[in-house]
């Protein structure tokens, strides 16, 4: 049955919550399908907690000067523009 | 929770040092978010640096009444589709010299390997949770595009998962970092 994923989110409407919820009482194979469906959903979401460390610090991703007076450039490679960032800023990205 | 407000009221004062420290605690969730969203870990750094910007110079208008991870999240998810918009063309997902390890790294690798629209679907609502609404604003497509499309994705992904057992997802692609477990405490996006 096609709204069972959606079903199992909470997507639908209450009415096709309701005709969803009273097909699975009837069918066994939709049941399953439904319980499957709960546990991919519940993997997934687990997968929040699991992150991915970036190669390199954001510290050492800064181009430009570093001087503490010359406001600097950090590269917004591919977003268009490149982010200035005022003096007091620079600190910031260093290594802890 | 506390500290994190503690840290917030400092940085809103300008102070560095507590930007570093509270950046650093969601450095992580933001760069994973970004590279589930691009698929590449230069683009997700380039994203994690942007909302690192974001963090500093807007935080005077986040106001406390969401958490702040969920403000970032979102600001990472705007962040993050603007530039897979402009790179559309180019977009790759690197190759993974990693080979299954478990099944979060399985599943993780499942998504990745899902066609772009994709995969932004499924990592946007299935995995950090964001309302459907707010996906449809995100991606500027009805609410019921994001529902057709949505289904579309997540058949797809169970298709790659069951013919996992035999071997199909060897060619799959996905992280080069090791996935690490996150404080029970950070997991909350809403
Ligand atoms: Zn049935």
């Amino acid at each position: 049955m096609e709204l069972i994923p959606a079903y199992v989110k909470g997507e639908l409407t209450r009415n096709q919550m309701n005709e969803v919820s009273e097909h699975l009482q009837n069918c066994n194979s939709c049941y399953e399908e439904a319980e499957k469906w709960e546990e991919l959903f519940a993997e997934l979401r687990s997968l929040v907690s699991y992150t991915h460390k970036p190669e390199k610090k954001v510290a050492q991703l800064t181009r430009g000067k570093t001087s503490s007076l010359t406001p600097w450039i950090v590269g917004g490679v591919g977003l268009g523009v490149g982010v200035l960032i005022a003096a007091g800023g620079a600190l910031l990205w260093r290594k802890k | 929770m506390k500290v994190e407000h503690v840290l917030i009221e400092k940085v809103k004062r300008g102070d560095p040092k507590a930007f570093q420290e509270l950046f650093s605690r969601f450095e992580r969730d933001i760069y994973t978010l970004a590279y589930r969203l691009l698929g590449n870990r230069e683009d997700a750094e380039d994203v994690t640096q942007e909302v690192a910007w974001i963090l500093w110079s807007k935080i005077k208008s986040f106001r406390n009444e969401s958490s702040l991870s969920t403000w970032l999240y979102r600001v990472t998810a705007n962040t993050a589709l603007q530039l897979l918009r402009k790179k559309r063309k180019i977009i790759y997902v690197e190759p993974s010299a990693h080979t299954a390890e478990d099944m979060h790294l399985m599943l993780e690798m499942a998504v990745m390997d899902l066609q772009e629209n994709q995969r932004t679907l499924i990592v946007l609502r299935d995995i950090y949770n964001f309302p459907m609404k707010e996906i449809a604003r995100m991606l500027d497509i009805s609410e019921e595009n994001v529902r057709v499309q949505l289904h579309r994705a997540r058949k797809a992904l169970r298709k790659r998962l069951e013919g996992g057992e035999n071997g199909g997802m060897q060619r799959s692609s996905g992280t080069n970092t090791s996935l690490r477990k996150g404080r029970a405490d950070e997991k909350s996006n809403e």
